[in-house]
C-alpha cells in the first residue's frame, strides 16, 4: 500500500489549466445504453418456458444475458476510467509539484 | 455448510495459519496507525492505495456467502440464477451516480463517517440521527449474518476437532485484536490476503466441479434440459420482475452501505478509486458466475436434493473432490480456507463502519460534544467489542419471532440512497421531505417484511418503501424547497462550492 497520505482535508486545489472535467452522470448516452444492457439482460420479453435454441449445449437465452452482462460490464468500466475526471487533474499536478518541490 | 468429515486437525491448521497471518498483518499495517486521530483509524489516513483500496472493496461486496449461498441458490432456481452477475456489477454502476462528486466533496471537507455527508448537506438534525440508526441497524444485522456464517464455515472445515462456538470465538478475537490495533489499515491490508484467498477459493471449487464432471459443461446443460427443464427455461414473468427489482436494490443498496462509502473516503486519490472501481466491473464474472456455475454443475453431481439439503451443496461437493486424492484434498481445505476467510473480512468493515457511526455520530455529536478525538476512537472500539458480543449471542440463540427484523438489510440501507443521489445534484431536496420519505420508505419496507408481505409480483418491499421514499422527497422537496436550499457542490461550476456553508454546525 502506498503510504503517501493525500491532502489534508478543507485545501483547494486548482485543475491545470486545459483540463477536461468529466463526471459520468452528464453522460446521458452512458445510463441510456445501461438501461438498455440491463433490460435485454433480464429475459422478460421472451416467451416463458423457452429453451430451444441450444447454441453449445446452452439456451439461447442465457447467452444474451451473458453478452448483456458483458456490455453492463464493459460500460461500467469505461465510465469509471474514461468518463470521469473531476479531482485527477488538480490531484495530479499538485503530486507532480511535490515532486519537484520536496519538502 | 455441510460437516466436511475429511477434515479436521489439517483444517484446524489452516484455520490457525490464516488466524496468525491475519494477525501478522494486522500489526504490521498498525504500527503507522495512530488510535489519537479518527482520520487516521478510521479511513486510514485517506491513503489507500490502489491494491489495499481494489482488495478491500472485493473483499468487502463478496462475503462467503457468495460462495456457499449462492450455489445452492443457482442449484435451485436454474439459470435465472444468472441475475447474480448483473447485480453485481450494478453495485460499481450504482457507484458511479454519486462517488465521483462525493469523493470531491469528501476530501474537500474532511469527511469520516457517511453521516458526515448528510450532515453537511441537509444540517444537524433528526435527518443525520435517522440516518445514523439505520445504518446502525443495517450493519448489526450484516455483522449478525457473517458471525452465524463464520460458525458454519469453521463447523464444516473442523468437523468435530474443534467446538463450533470456540472456533467462531477465536475468530472473532482475532479480528478484534487486529480491527484494534490497525483499524482500516489494518483491515485493508488482511482484506489483501483474504481476497486472494477468496478467489483461489473460488478456482479451485470451479476446477473440483469441473473434474468431477469430466469438464463437461454442454452435457451438463443438456441433461439439465431433459431432467429440469423448467431450470433451464426462460423464466416465468414474476422471476424476471424480481431479476430486475434485484439489480436495482441490491446496486443501489450495496453502493450506500456505510463501509462501501468509506471506501470512497479512504482512496488515496480519484485515479486509484476509479481504477479500482474500473477493475471490480469485472469481478461478478470472476465470482458469482463461476460459483453460479458451479451450483448448475451441482445439479447433476447431487440430483433431487430437497430446499434443506442444497443448502450443503458446496460442501457436498468440496468432499466428493477432496476424496479424489491428496492435492484434491489439500484444495478443498484452502476453499473453506478461503470462505472463512472472505466472511471475516466483510465483518471486519462492518464492524469498522458500525464503531466509526457510533463513535463520531452518536457519541462525538449528542453524548459527549467535548470529548477529545482519541476518547471518540476508544469509545467506537468498545461500542464494536459490546456489539459483537450481543450479536454473538443472538447469532447463537435466534428469536424465536420477529426474526425478520433482525435480518432487515438492503430493504432498509436502500431508503439511503436518495439522500446522496438526488441530494449531490439537486439543491432543491430539502431536509424534512428526505427525513419524512426516509422513514416511509424504512417503516414500509420493515413492515411489509415483518408480515411477511415481501414479494408484490417478483417487487420487493423494500424498492416499494424506496419508491414511496422517493416520491415523498421529490413532491416534498417541489413544495417547500428552495431552489438554491442546498450548497452547490458541483465540482465543474465555475464558483466552488462554500465549504458547509455553516451548514453543519
Amino acid at each position: 500500500m502506498d503510504q503517501r497520505r493525500s491532502d489534508e482535508p478543507g485545501t483547494a486545489e486548482v485543475p491545470p489549466a486545459g483540463a477536461r472535467l468529466r463526471e459520468p452522470i452528464r453522460t446521458p448516452w452512458l445510463w441510456v445504453a445501461i438501461g438498455v444492457v440491463v433490460l435485454v439482460g433480464v429475459p422478460w420479453y421472451l416467451p416463458t418456458g423457452a429453451i430451444e435454441p441450444l447454441v453449445g449445449g446452452i439456451p439461447f437465452w442465457l447467452l444474451i444475458s451473458v453478452g448483456a452482462t458483458l456490455a453492463f460490464s464493459a460500460l461500467t468500466c469505461w465510465a469509471c476510467l474514461r468518463d470521469w475526471n473531476l479531482a485527477e487533474p488538480a490531484e495530479e499536478a499538485a503530486r507532480e509539484r511535490d515532486v519537484e518541490v520536496p519538502s | 455448510m455441510n460437516t466436511l468429515t475429511f477434515s479436521g486437525v489439517s483444517g484446524v491448521l489452516v484455520l490457525a495459519a490464516y488466524a496468525v497471518i491475519m494477525l501478522a498483518i494486522g500489526w504490521w499495517a498498525g504500527r503507522g496507525t495512530t488510535s489519537t486521530s479518527a482520520r487516521s483509524y478510521y479511513l486510514s489516513g485517506s491513503g489507500l492505495g490502489f491494491v489495499a483500496l481494489f482488495f478491500t472493496l472485493y473483499a468487502t461486496q463478496y462475503s462467503g456467502n457468495s460462495i456457499v449461498g449462492y450455489a445452492p441458490e443457482a442449484y435451485r432456481s436454474g439459470f435465472s440464477w444468472w441475475q447474480s452477475v448483473p447485480f453485481m456489477v450494478a453495485v460499481i454502476a450504482a457507484y458511479l451516480l454519486f462517488a465521483p462528486r462525493l469523493y470531491v466533496v469528501a476530501k474537500r471537507e474532511g469527511f469520516i463517517t457517511p453521516t458526515d455527508w448528510v450532515r453537511h448537506r441537509f444540517g444537524s438534525g433528526k435527518l443525520t440521527i435517522l440516518v445514523a440508526v439505520l445504518m446502525l441497524w443495517g450493519l448489526a444485522n450484516y455483522l449478525l449474518e457473517q458471525l452465524v456464517a463464520m460458525g458454519q464455515g469453521i463447523a464444516g472445515l473442523t468437523g468435530t476437532t474443534v467446538p463450533y462456538e470456540i472456533g467462531v470465538i477465536a475468530f472473532v478475537l482475532v479480528m478484534l485484536a487486529y480491527s484494534w490495533s490497525g483499524g482500516m489499515r489494518a483491515v485493508a491490508l488482511t482484506d489483501v490476503m483474504q481476497g486472494i484467498a477468496l478467489l483461489v477459493g473460488i478456482a479451485v471449487l470451479l476446477f473440483g466441479a469441473l473434474y468431477l464432471v469430466g469438464g463437461d459443461v454442454t452435457g451438463v446443460t443438456t441433461a439439465l434440459a431433459e431432467t429440469d427443464p423448467e431450470k433451464v427455461a426462460v423464466p416465468e414473468a414474476a422471476t424476471s420482475v424480481e431479476w430486475l427489482s434485484m439489480i436495482v436494490m441490491i446496486g443501489l443498496g450495496a453502493a450506500v452501505y456505510p463501509h462501501a462509502i468509506q471506501r470512497i473516503y479512504a482512496a488515496r486519490s480519484e485515479r486509484t478509486l476509479k481504477r479500482s472501481l474500473a477493475v471490480m466491473a469485472w469481478m461478478p464474472l470472476l465470482t458469482t458466475a463461476v460459483v453460479f456455475v458451479v451450483g448448475i454443475v451441482g445439479t447433476q453431481l447431487f440430483p433431487g436434493l430437497s430446499e434443506d439439503d442444497s443448502e450443503q451443496l458446496v460442501g457436498m461437493i468440496a468432499n466428493q473432490v477432496a476424496g479424489i486424492n491428496v492435492v484434491f484434498y489439500l484444495m478443498m481445505i484452502l476453499l473453506f480456507g478461503g470462505v472463512v476467510a472472505a466472511i471475516v473480512s466483510t465483518a471486519d468493515s462492518a464492524l469498522l463502519a458500525f464503531s466509526s457511526v457510533v463513535s463520531r455520530d452518536i457519541y462525538g455529536r449528542h453524548v459527549n460534544p467535548d470529548a477529545p478525538e482519541k476518547r471518540q476512537v476508544l469509545v467506537g472500539k468498545i461500542a464494536g467489542v459490546v456489539a459483537v458480543a450481543i450479536l454473538l449471542v443472538l447469532a447463537w440463540n435466534p428469536p424465536g419471532t420477529l426474526y425478520e427484523i433482525f435480518v432487515l438489510k438492503f430493504e432498509l440501507i436502500v431508503q439511503l440512497a436518495p439522500v446522496f443521489m438526488l441530494g449531490l445534484y439537486w439543491r432543491r431536496m430539502a431536509s424534512g421531505p428526505a427525513f419524512w420519505g426516509m422513514l416511509a420508505g424504512a417503516l414500509i419496507a420493515g413492515g411489509l417484511t415483518v408480515v411477511g408481505l415481501d414479494d408484490f409480483g417478483g417487487v420487493p418491499g423494500g424498492l416499494l418503501g424506496l419508491a414511496v421514499n422517493v416520491a415523498i422527497c421529490v413532491f416534498g422537496s417541489l413544495l417547500v424547497g428552495r431552489p438554491d436550499d442546498g450548497p452547490d457542490e458541483d465540482p465543474m461550476s465555475p464558483e466552488p462550492a462554500a465549504a458547509g456553508a455553516g451548514r453543519s454546525s
